[in-house]
Order: C-alpha cells, then sequence, then structure tokens
C-alpha cells in the first residue's frame, strides 16, 4: 500500500483532481467524435483547464 | 514535433533538479568529503542514465507514435499539473519558497553531527536520484515522440547538468539566486501543454492551427496560473 501511495504521489504530486480530471479529457474525447472538430478540441481543452484549476484548489492552503 | 521545444523544456527541467541536487551534494562534499559526494553523484547518475538507455529506446520502438502519445501523454498532462499548481501556490504565498541557502545550513549542520562516513554517499546518491528521477522520466517520455527525439531530449538534460556542474565546481556555495520558482512554472506550463496536445493528438482531436496550437494551449495556461495567483493574493490580501 504504501509502495502504491508513493508511486501515486510521484505521478500526481498527491492530486486526485488531475488523475480524475485527466481522465474525464480522455472521455470527452473519446464520446465526443460526432461533434465538430473546433469544438471537440475546445471540450477537451477546456476540461483539462478545469482540472488544472481543481487540482491547484484541491490543497491549498 | 521541433527539438528545439523538446530540448529546451527538458533543459530548463533538468536545470531545476540539477541545482537542488547541487545543494546536497555540495553539502556532503564540505561535511564528509569530495569522494563520498561524487561517488554517491556518480552512482547516482550511472542509475539514471541506465533507466534512459533502457526504457528510452524501448517507448521508441513501441508500434505506433499514436499509441505511445496515448500512454505517455496523460503522464506529462499530471507531471505538468504537478510542477504548475506548486509554482501558483509559491507564487501566491500559500507555499513558502524553496530556499537552496537554508536546506544547505541544515543539510551541512546534520552530515557534520553524524560520525558514520557512508551516510556522505548515501545522501549524495539519494539527493541525486531522486531529483533526477523526474528528469529521467520526462526525458524518456519526450524520447518516445518521434525520430531523435530522444536524442534532443537527452541532450537538453545533459547541457543542464554540464552547466550546474561547472557553476556548482565555480561557486561551491549553494545556488540561492536562481529563480527556481519562475522556471518550475515555465517548465510545468510546456509539460502540462506537450500532454495535452500529444494526448489530444493520439485521440483523433484535429488541433486548429496544427503544431503551433502547442503555444496557444501554453499560453492559455500560463495565463490560467497567472489569474489563479492573482484570485489567490486577492482573496488572501488582509481587508
Amino acid at each position: 500500500m504504501k509502495a502504491l501511495a508513493a508511486i501515486f504521489d510521484f505521478v500526481t504530486g498527491g492530486s486526485v483532481a488531475a488523475p480524475l480530471g485527466t481522465l474525464a479529457a480522455v472521455l470527452v474525447a473519446h464520446f465526443g467524435r460526432g461533434l465538430a472538430p473546433a469544438a471537440l478540441a475546445t471540450a477537451f481543452f477546456g476540461t483539462l483547464l478545469l482540472t488544472f484549476l481543481a487540482s491547484t484548489l484541491e490543497r491549498a492552503r | 514535433m521541433n527539438g528545439w521545444v523538446l530540448a529546451g523544456t527538458t533543459f530548463l527541467a533538468s536545470s531545476v533538479e540539477f541545482v537542488e541536487a547541487a545543494t546536497i551534494v555540495l553539502a556532503v562534499g564540505f561535511a564528509q568529503g569530495w569522494r563520498a559526494a561524487l561517488r554517491g553523484t556518480l552512482w547516482a547518475a550511472a542509475a539514471l542514465a541506465a533507466i534512459v538507455a533502457i526504457f528510452g529506446p524501448l517507448l521508441g520502438n513501441a508500434a505506433s507514435l499514436a499509441r505511445v502519445q496515448s500512454v505517455v501523454g496523460p503522464f506529462l498532462i499530471l507531471f505538468g499539473i504537478g510542477w504548475l499548481r506548486k509554482a501558483v501556490w509559491r507564487y501566491a504565498g500559500r507555499r513558502s519558497l524553496r530556499d537552496e541557502a537554508a536546506i544547505y545550513d541544515r543539510e551541512l549542520a546534520r552530515l557534520r553531527a553524524d560520525r558514520e562516513r557512508r551516510l556522505g554517499f548515501a545522501v549524495a546518491f539519494q539527493g541525486v536520484f531522486v531529483e533526477g528521477l523526474e528528469v529521467a522520466v520526462i526525458v524518456v517520455t519526450f524520447g518516445a515522440a518521434g525520430a531523435r527525439s530522444l536524442a534532443w531530449s537527452v541532450g537538453g538534460a545533459a547541457v543542464a547538468l554540464l552547466v550546474v556542474a561547472i557553476a556548482a565546481f565555480a561557486l561551491r556555495a549553494p545556488f540561492a539566486r536562481v529563480p527556481e520558482n519562475a522556471l518550475k512554472a515555465l517548465v510545468g506550463v510546456m509539460l502540462f501543454a506537450l500532454g495535452t496536445f500529444w494526448t489530444g493528438e493520439a485521440l483523433g482531436i484535429a488541433w486548429p492551427a496544427g503544431d503551433a496550437t502547442l503555444f496557444a494551449i501554453a499560453a492559455a495556461y500560463a495565463l490560467a496560473a497567472a489569474a489563479i495567483v492573482a484570485a489567490m493574493r486577492l482573496v488572501d490580501a488582509p481587508a
């Protein structure tokens, strides 16, 4: 468990929002294939931007 | 992908990490002798070089570029968010700035108090290995971006190592004046933007301006980070 936690921390910097948001962006890209190219690119980028925001506010003291 | 972008990003990321490692190595050198410091540094550098030598070509030879990008892209996004959010916290005053001089003094006192000589080797090894591991992962993932990418990313890291080593030898003191947080923010933006761009490409997203979109993405992330810093400062400002 400790090793897994250490790997998680190493990859994500301890953030839960970052991996969840990245996964959400991948799902947006996958299921949004029917959208216009510009709309899909915007949705994908927007999801990651929100992920960054959530991750930054997640444990900001 | 432009090789200079890869080399520049690995150069900056490596510089920051090597500056932090140099602080520890210098403390070991002055407290317990240069032999232990250099032995620890060389063994750690060899271990990191082995990681890059094994995993770099392995990823580079993978079946297709899209498949590689779909694996390494999310890692770059996660690393980028990690670097950038810490930089944001530091700029906003919610996390203390890293003080190389204070860290150096603390390590020096700890090592001088310890009479076990082998500790010096272990501390130097651990310092260089831990600080360098993230760089090794970044170099390997960048190396998978296409033909000759590994050479560009290894080149960037090698130049950073050379510059920091020469500066450490010349100064023989911790690098207290390096703008570490600015460099970390810049690296965070580049890793995040490259990760976004590659993951999107791998998932079939047609970026509106082709490769040039990368810089627009980077600019947007930098602006977002600056806006969050400003908002945090505003919230924290005394009434």
